[in-house]
């Protein structure tokens, strides 16, 4: 390689590199270039060729990551091979919280009330949050519920919300995103939060509406959770006039999204278990975008994210009157 | 009852084909499980091919061994393919139907694409798929039809890229697939699962020994992977020339 380059050295510029070439030219066999560059090129590529490829596997797991990835940043890549918690044993772990922290039941005197829902805050950032805050504690909404991903999962952001709402005395209904669930964050949403499957119940003068919050954080709502489902629509439905299900991920995939619902098997049931349980509205975020789709008896909704940064951020607003449950998107 | 007429239809144009053509008929059963079967699902079928010069069909019909109270047919899927080679590697271009009556209530159709490419111990699979979630016939006393009553998904890729152990010319061999799609599944394509199997084939009597195994986890996209499930197939296909 020494004498290769002495050579080399004592060659112009332009005959030298062409000298290289061509004996990397020769030994890659590939000798019927037709001009200097097409020289270049294959000589480049033969030499580089290992490195190439190396090249081009780092950059496509990395756009792969990049891509696959449902939110910009703040990822925790472990959870690509394996999660720190199981869909199965938070939905053990929320039953038991149940147990100790029974379901409410909010009364109210009229019959109309509105709901504020809200998806994606991904608090470290606060500037939206506290805007939802501000409306949420000084305008009429009997209750806020955020439908995932409310921090990033480290417990920092955890306590950053946590003390953004101690002082407020409303009620607030989170469920667990799969971001929430980063950095083992299930242990810190069980510490500060508590449950991620639960319900509670708005009780108007004449009538009784279900507000039903389920766990999707890990992309399938897990058996054991679809079975206490199902068994309770079964058993309850009948005793309410409307029924909602908060939960993460979308259900619906209707415009290209990179990010996962859940496995086709599970959605076709769960439509089937909707429909067939007269569930008024699915409302979910996730996907970032809003977005509506009506498909028999039931309303599919995708939140708008509301972390800040997002041009579309927003929230929405659930109209509730003796004759119609409804739904409104805001854009901040 | 039309989904059965079609059935035979295809079957027949496909034996009758068969006259002049290359032909394989095979049967499989199929165990597996998932949140929303209880507690597991176990199935059969039967798989019919045939080639001529360069034209293929084939053809696969899964039932339900258990729970046939709620759905008795599984599944439906039949594919059209072009079949050529490039410097000698096997490359196959096909349009295929897959038909799902999935519950009580809902049925899934998927229409696609499907490009196949095979070279030396490796397979790729790219395509495209188009699914719509539609109620069925005479569901109008549960579902409020004046809604939209079928929905169609975005367009979904297909990917499968698979790596024999073995040279393919031999009788055995061992393969991994890393894939969103099987026989009778096409999951989105951002729920990728792992598929692994075997097959014996013996060239003096064209008899095919083959056996699946395939692990779903959901949320690997989310990056929050959390088992979903896992289904198993295995069964025999008589290649007859």
């Amino acid at each position: 390689m020494g004498n290769r380059i002495k050579s080399l050295s004592n060659k112009t510029t332009d005959t030298a590199l062409f000298s290289f070439l061509k004996q990397s030219f020769t030994k890659s066999k590939l000798l019927d270039f037709k001009n200097f560059k097409s020289l270049v090129f294959v000589a480049f590529l033969s030499k580089t060729q290992k490195h190439l490829q190396t090249l081009i596997t780092i950059l496509f797991f990395t756009l792969f990551a990049i891509i696959f990835t449902s939110c910009e940043y703040d990822a925790d890549f472990s959870g690509l091979i394996r999660s720190t918690d199981r869909v199965e044993k938070r939905f053990e772990q929320s039953m038991q919280w149940n147990i100790q922290n029974p379901y409410q039941t909010i009364s109210i005197s009229k019959e109309d009330y509105q709901i504020l829902v809200a998806a994606d805050s991904h608090i470290g950032g606060m500037i939206n949050f506290s805007y939802l805050k501000n409306l949420w504690l000084h305008e009429d909404y009997l209750a806020l519920v955020i439908v995932g991903d409310i921090v990033s999962g480290k417990e920092e952001d955890y306590l950053l919300f946590v003390d953004s709402i101690a002082d407020i005395t409303k009620p607030l209904f989170p469920i667990v995103g799969n971001h929430d669930l980063y950095f083992d964050g299930w242990k810190y949403f069980y510490k500060y939060l508590g449950s991620s499957t639960y319900y509670f119940i708005v009780e108007t003068p004449t009538a009784k509406d279900i507000y039903l919050c389920l766990d999707s954080g890990g992309g399938t709502f897990g058996k054991s959770q679809i079975n206490w489902l199902e068994q309770f629509l079964k058993d309850n439905r009948k005793d309410y006039r409307y029924c909602t299900i908060f939960s993460h991920v979308n259900i619906l995939r209707t415009r290209r999204t990179p990010n996962a619902n859940p496995m086709t098997e599970e959605v076709v049931y769960l439509l089937d278990l909707f429909t067939k349980n007269n569930i008024d509205i699915v409302i979910t975020g996730h996907d970032h975008i809003q977005d509506e789709e009506v498909f028999g008896n039931t309303t599919y909704i995708i939140l708008d994210a509301l972390k800040d940064d997002n041009k579309n951020a927003g929230y929405g607003v659930l109209n509730i009157n003796k004759n119609d449950i409804s739904h409104e998107f805001v854009r901040l | 009852m039309k989904i059965f007429k079609l059935s035979i239809l295809i079957l027949f144009l496909t034996v009758s084909v068969t006259l002049s053509a290359q032909f394989k008929a095979g049967a499989f059963i199929g165990l597996g499980v998932n949140p929303v079967e209880n507690p597991i699902f176990i199935s059969s079928g039967i798989y019919a091919a045939a080639k001529y010069k360069f034209i293929s069909v084939d053809y696969a019909f899964n039932i339900n061994i258990n729970n046939r109270d709620i759905r008795a047919f599984n599944a439906i899927k039949t594919s059209l393919n072009y079949e050529t080679d490039i410097n000698n590697s096997q490359l196959k271009v096909g349009i295929l139907y897959l038909y799902k009556p999935s519950t009580e209530l809902i049925s899934e159709q998927n229409f696609a694409i499907l490009i196949d490419y095979r070279i030396n111990k490796w397979e790729f699979n790219l395509g495209n798929n188009f699914r719509a979630y539609k109620f069925k016939n005479g569901v109008e006393d549960i579902v409020n039809t004046e809604n939209k009553t079928i929905i169609w998904e975005r367009p979904n890729i297909m990917y499968m890229a698979r790596y024999y152990f073995i040279n393919p010319t031999k009788e055995w061999n061992f393969y991994l697939s890393a894939t969103n799609f099987d026989w009778f599944i096409i999951e989105q394509e951002t729920n990728p699962f792992i598929n692994a199997g075997a097959y014996y084939k013996n060239k003096e009597n064209g008899l095919k020994l083959f056996t699946d195994f395939n692990y779903q986890a959901a949320g690997f996209n989310n990056i929050r992977v959390n088992y979903f499930g896992f289904f198993i197939r295995m069964g025999i296909i008589w290649e007859i020339e």
